[in-house]
C-alpha cells in the first residue's frame, strides 16, 4: 500500500515541473481578487450561484482524468465522483445543470476568459493575461 | 552447586519460583494470545463486516437508482417524475453516506495495512465506473426531463446497464474480497485460539508435573529428613544415644542433622562422664564413710583424751592451788626468816648498848663500893673526884646506850608501823632512815651510804608495805656489795611523781638474769647462801599497788640501780 503512496508522490514530483502548480482562474471581470477554499467549494457545489456584484457564477470542470483535476478536487476535499453526485442531486432537485466539462486546459482557459462570471482551474503553465488568477493551490506533500 | 546443597529457603524459593514463573508465563502468553484473537475478532466485527455491509448497501442503492431512473424514464406524469427524482436524491445521499462509511473504514484498515490491494483496485475501478455512471445519468436525466423517453431508455439500457454491471461486479468483487479476508481473519483467530489452547494445556500439564517434582524434591529433601530427625529424637528420648543421622544436604536440615549428631554425641559423652563421675563419687563416698568411721573413732579417742586432759587440768588446778599455798607458806617462811634476820640484827644492836649499860652499871657498883669503903675505912685509896668523874662518865655512857636502844626500838616501831596499816601520808625519808637503822649491823661499817634526799618527803602510801620494799632493796644492795662499796639513795620529784633510786657499785646482774628479776623465787645470789628471792617480786606487787613503776638497770661488774616511781598524791 505504502508503495503506491510513494509512487503517487513520485508522480506528483514529476508532474510538478510539467504542470507546475494548479491555479484557480476566473473571468477578468469578477469582482474579487482572491478566493477562499470554502467559497470555492460553495461555488463548485452550487451553494452560491452569484458573485458579490450579482454576476452569475459559471463553474467549469475538466473532462479528462488529469492530475490537475485530481489535485483541485482533492484540495476541495472531494472526489470527482462525489462532486458529480452532488451536481446530480442539484440537477434532480432542479437547481440547474452540472458544470460543463472542458476537454483540455486550453479550452478551459478560453472558456473562462470568454464567459463572464466564469471560474475554473488549470495548470499554472497555461495561465495567461486573459484570465484572473484567484488562487494558487499549494502543493501538499 | 547441587540442589541439595542449597539452603532450605533457597530451595523453596527456587521451587515455587519455577512454578510461579511457569504460571506467569502461561498467563502472559494466554493474555497475549487472547489479545491477538481479540484483535482479529475486532478487525472482523469493526471493519470487515461494516465494510461488507457498506458495500452491499452501495450495491443495493445503485441498483435501486437504476430502477428509479428507469421508472423516471417511463413516467409520463411530471409529479411521478419529481417523486422519482426525490427518491434518486435520497438514494444518492444514502450511497454517499455508505461511501463515506466505507472510506473511513478503508482508511482505518489502511493504517493497519490490512487493506487488500485487490480490494483497492476494485474500489478505484468502482469509483471510475460510478463517475461514468453519473456522467451517463446527467445525459439520461436531461433526455428524460426533456421527455425523450426512447433515447433515455435506450441510453439506460445500453450504456447505463453496461456501466452499472461493471460497477456492480466491482462491488460484488469487493464483498468477496472482504468475505475472504474476514473468513481468513476468523481462521487466523481460530488457529491462534487452538494453538493457544494447546500451549496453555501443555504448560498447565508442565506446571502440574513441575509441582509434583518439586513436591517430591521437598519430600525427599525436607519431609523425609525431618521425619528421620523426629524418629531419631524419639530414640534419643528413650535413651538410645547411639543414633546418628545421615547428612545428605548442606541446607538447614543438613545442618540440623549435623547438630543433632553432635548433640547426641555430646549427650553420650556427657552421660558416660556422668556415669564415671557417679562411680567415682560412689567410691569417694565409700572412702568418706571409712574416713568418717575413722574420724568417729578418733573423736571418741579425743573425747577420752579430753577427759584425761580435763582430769589432768583438774589435777593441775589442784597442784596450782597447792603451789599457791606452798608459795604463800614460802612467802610466810621467807618473811619469818627476814623477820628472824631483822630480829637477830635488832637484838644485836640492842645487845651492844645493853652490854655497855651492864658494864657501866658494874663500874658504877664498884665506884659506889669504893665510896662506901672510903667511908668505913676512911682510907682514901682513890680520890673521890676520880670516882665521881668515873661515875659521871659511866652515867653518860649509860644514857648514850639507852638512847641508842630507844632509837632502835623507835626505828623498829616506825618500820613495822604496826599501828598504822592503812593508807596515809607519811615521810618516806623517815621510812628509808628506819630501814637503814635496822640494817646497821648488816653494813657493819664497811659500806658508805650517800643520801641525796631532794623530794618533798611526804606522800600518800601504805607505809608498812613501802618500808618493806625499802628494806628489801637496801638488803639486796648490801648483799650485792661483799665487803666494800657505796650505796647511793636519791629521792627527787619529777612532775607529779617521786623518783627513788637505790644505786650500788656491786657485782651487777647479767642480762639473762635481769629478764627474770621480778619473778617469784628469783635470787641473784651466788648460791653460797640459800635464799628464796621474794624481795623484788613483793616490791613489784607493792609498787604496782601504789600505781607506780619499778625498773632495774644493771651492768655486770658495774653495779645495779633500782628506780621506783610513785605518784605524788593519790
Amino acid at each position: 500500500m505504502k508503495k503506491y503512496i510513494y509512487m503517487i508522490f513520485l508522480l506528483f514530483n514529476l508532474a510538478v515541473p510539467l504542470f507546475a502548480q494548479v491555479t484557480v482562474i476566473a473571468h477578468r471581470d469578477v469582482p474579487v481578487e482572491k478566493i477562499k477554499k470554502s467559497q470555492l467549494l460553495d461555488f463548485y457545489i452550487g451553494d452560491i450561484k452569484k458573485w458579490p456584484d450579482g454576476t452569475a457564477v459559471v463553474v467549469f470542470d475538466l473532462k479528462e482524468k488529469k492530475a490537475v483535476k485530481k489535485i483541485f478536487y482533492k484540495y476541495l476535499g472531494k472526489t470527482s465522483s462525489r462532486m458529480k453526485s452532488i451536481w446530480m442531486k442539484n440537477m434532480l432537485a432542479g437547481e440547474g445543470a452540472p458544470p460543463k466539462a472542458m476537454k483540455t486546459e486550453k479550452q478551459m482557459l478560453l472558456e473562462v476568459a470568454s464567459t463572464p462570471g466564469a471560474i475554473g482551474f488549470i495548470g499554472q503553465t497555461f495561465v495567461d493575461n486573459s484570465v484572473k488568477v484567484l488562487k494558487t493551490i499549494p502543493l501538499k506533500k | 552447586m547441587h540442589y541439595k546443597n542449597l539452603k532450605l529457603g533457597t530451595k523453596q524459593t527456587l521451587g515455587f519460583g519455577l512454578i510461579l514463573f511457569i504460571m506467569a508465563s502461561l498467563n502472559f502468553f494466554s493474555i497475549h494470545k487472547m489479545r491477538e484473537i481479540q484483535n482479529e475478532i475486532d478487525e472482523v466485527t469493526s471493519n470487515w463486516l461494516p465494510r461488507i455491509s457498506a458495500i452491499s448497501e452501495i450495491n443495493l442503492h445503485t441498483s435501486n437508482l437504476y430502477v428509479h431512473q428507469l421508472q423516471h424514464a417511463i413516467a409520463i406524469d411530471e409529479v411521478v417524475k419529481r417523486e422519482q427524482q426525490a427518491e434518486m436524491i435520497a438514494l444518492i445521499d444514502k450511497i454517499n453516506a455508505n461511501i463515506d462509511a466505507y472510506d473511513s473504514l478503508r482508511a482505518e484498515s489502511e493504517k493497519k495495512t490490512l487493506y487488500a490491494s485487490r480490494e483497492q483496485r476494485l474500489y478505484l475501478h468502482f469509483d471510475e465506473k460510478w463517475e461514468q455512471y453519473l456522467d451517463l445519468s446527467f445525459e439520461f436525466i436531461e433526455l428524460s426531463s426533456a421527455n425523450k423517453r426512447q433515447a433515455a431508455i435506450e441510453l439506460l439500457n445500453s450504456q447505463g446497464q453496461r456501466v452499472y454491471k461493471l460497477l456492480s461486479n466491482d462491488l460484488e468483487g469487493m464483498v468477496h474480497v472482504n468475505r475472504d479476508e474476514s473468513s481468513k481473519a476468523a481462521k487466523r483467530a481460530e488457529t491462534a485460539f487452538l494453538s493457544t489452547r494447546k500451549v496453555i494445556t501443555s504448560l498447565f500439564i508442565l506446571t502440574i508435573i513441575f509441582s509434583a517434582i518439586i513436591t517430591m524434591i521437598f519430600i525427599r529433601y525436607i519431609t523425609v529428613p525431618v521425619k528421620e530427625l523426629e524418629q531419631a529424637a524419639k530414640k534419643v528420648t528413650t535413651g538410645d544415644l547411639s543414633v546418628r543421622l545421615a547428612i545428605n544436604s548442606k541446607d538447614e536440615i543438613g545442618n540440623m542433622a549435623a547438630s543433632f549428631n553432635l548433640m547426641t554425641k555430646a549427650l553420650a559423652e556427657a552421660r558416660d562422664q556422668m556415669e564415671d563421675q557417679a562411680s567415682q563419687l560412689k567410691s569417694q563416698q565409700l572412702v568418706l564413710q571409712a574416713t568418717n568411721e575413722e574420724l568417729q573413732g578418733k573423736s571418741r579417742h579425743l573425747e577420752q583424751q579430753k577427759e584425761e586432759i580435763q582430769q589432768k587440768n583438774r589435777h593441775l588446778q589442784n597442784t596450782l592451788k597447792e603451789l599457791h599455798a606452798t608459795q604463800q607458806q614460802l612467802l610466810m617462811k621467807e618473811k619469818m626468816a627476814s623477820l628472824g634476820d631483822l630480829v637477830a640484827g635488832v637484838a644485836h644492836e640492842i645487845n651492844n648498848p645493853l652490854g655497855v649499860i651492864q658494864s657501866s652499871a658494874d663500874v658504877c657498883e664498884r665506884c659506889i663500893q669504893n665510896i662506901e669503903q672510903n667511908g668505913r675505912d676512911g682510907e682514901q685509896t682513890v680520890p673521890l673526884e676520880t670516882v665521881t668523874r668515873l661515875l659521871r662518865r659511866n652515867i653518860d655512857v649509860t644514857f648514850a646506850a639507852s638512847k641508842r636502844i630507844r632509837l632502835i626500838v623507835d626505828s623498829l616501831k616506825n618500820f613495822a608501823r604496826l599501828d598504822e596499816a592503812d593508807f596515809q601520808v607519811v615521810d618516806i625519808h623517815a621510812g628509808i632512815e628506819s630501814a637503814l637503822t635496822l640494817l646497821t649491823r648488816e653494813m657493819q661499817g664497811r659500806l658508805t651510804v650517800i643520801k641525796k634526799f631532794v623530794a618533798p618527803p611526804e606522800i600518800g602510801c601504805y607505809p608498812a608495805l613501802l618500808n618493806q620494799v625499802f628494806l628489801a632493796l637496801i638488803k639486796n644492795a648490801i648483799q650485792a656489795m661483799h665487803d666494800r662499796g657505796t650505796l647511793t639513795i636519791c629521792t627527787a620529784q619529777q612532775d607529779d611523781r617521786i623518783l627513788i633510786s637505790f644505786t650500788d657499785d656491786g657485782k651487777g646482774i647479767s642480762p639473762e638474769k635481769l629478764q627474770h628479776i621480778f619473778d617469784f623465787g628469783f635470787s641473784a645470789g651466788d648460791g653460797k647462801r640459800i635464799k628464796l628471792g621474794t624481795g623484788l617480786a613483793t616490791a613489784y606487787d607493792t609498787v604496782q599497788k601504789h600505781g607506780g613503776e619499778i625498773r632495774v638497770s644493771s651492768e655486770e661488774g658495774e653495779g645495779t640501780t633500782v628506780e621506783i616511781q610513785l605518784p605524788l598524791s593519790r
